[in-house]
């Protein structure tokens, strides 16, 4: 597989999706609807715009909202997602005290973690997306996730 | 109103929360850093905007009454301003 970080054409456009929103999950699926349209826009491909990206940003959207913002109201979770003809890079930034990503990641497949309900959400995000990283921002911390168009 | 400024009407409608879509040339590193591009919170309102950017985001990222002029290669195509009440 040719390397995520592929060099965009010269002149190619990207479309940008930003927003900001409190900590509450019913609207979790107006901004995956937005990233999602933006893909399609660009064309890719129809398992990815209807299962990675909205399964993914899902589930980083209810992590920030749940365990990184602790289901504040008052804290928000700012989303910006840049979609080219290449590559989807998403970053979810929350306002929480951040999390190990290493640590955080189990296999839930694993007999000895089949019965947990925590940990599935990064488990999906790797599976789903081709890189996810997690960045220290200013005010939390910020789940990164690259995916390559098909 | 074209399909995209619909779009992000709806989303206001719905959310009470606003977004920004817009053309940008070129993509930013997306390689690991500890300055990221969404690193801070704002509050993309009125009085939260005349606190002139307290988090420090790009100039294009505070929504305005009026969409600021292209920077960093960017560029406002008329579909993809930023839509405000």
């Amino acid at each position: 597989m040719p390397a995520i970080a592929d060099k965009q054409r010269p002149g190619d456009e990207v479309r940008v999706v930003e927003v900001d929103i409190p900590s509450d999950v019913r609207l979790i699926e107006r901004v995956v609807e937005l990233v999602r349209r933006e893909c399609q826009e660009m064309d890719y491909a129809h398992r990815q715009i209807t299962l990675n990206v909205p399964v993914a940003l899902t589930e980083a959207l209810s992590n920030a909202i749940l365990r990184g913002n602790l289901d504040d109201p008052a804290k928000h979770v700012h989303v910006r997602a840049e979609v080219d003809t290449v590559r989807l890079v998403v970053e979810v930034a929350d306002e929480g005290a951040g999390f190990d990503l290493d640590a955080s990641s189990i296999d839930p497949t694993t007999p000895g973690n089949v019965n947990r309900e925590d940990g599935r959400g990064l488990f999906l995000m790797q599976k789903l997306m081709d890189r996810v990283e997690l960045v220290e921002g200013a005010r939390g911390s910020i789940v990164r996730m690259i995916l390559r168009r098909e | 109103m074209n399909e995209l400024a619909s779009v992000l009407a709806a989303f206001y409608d719905a959310t009470q929360c606003e977004a920004g879509v817009w053309m940008q040339l070129g993509s930013t590193d997306a390689s690991p850093t500890n300055s990221p591009v969404c690193a801070s919170v704002p509050r993309l309102r009125n009085d939260a905007i005349a606190a002139a950017n307290p988090f420090g985001w790009p100039e294009h990222s505070i929504a305005t009454s009026t969409p600021s002029p292209p920077g960093r290669g960017e560029r406002h195509d008329g579909v993809s301003a930023r839509v405000r009440r």
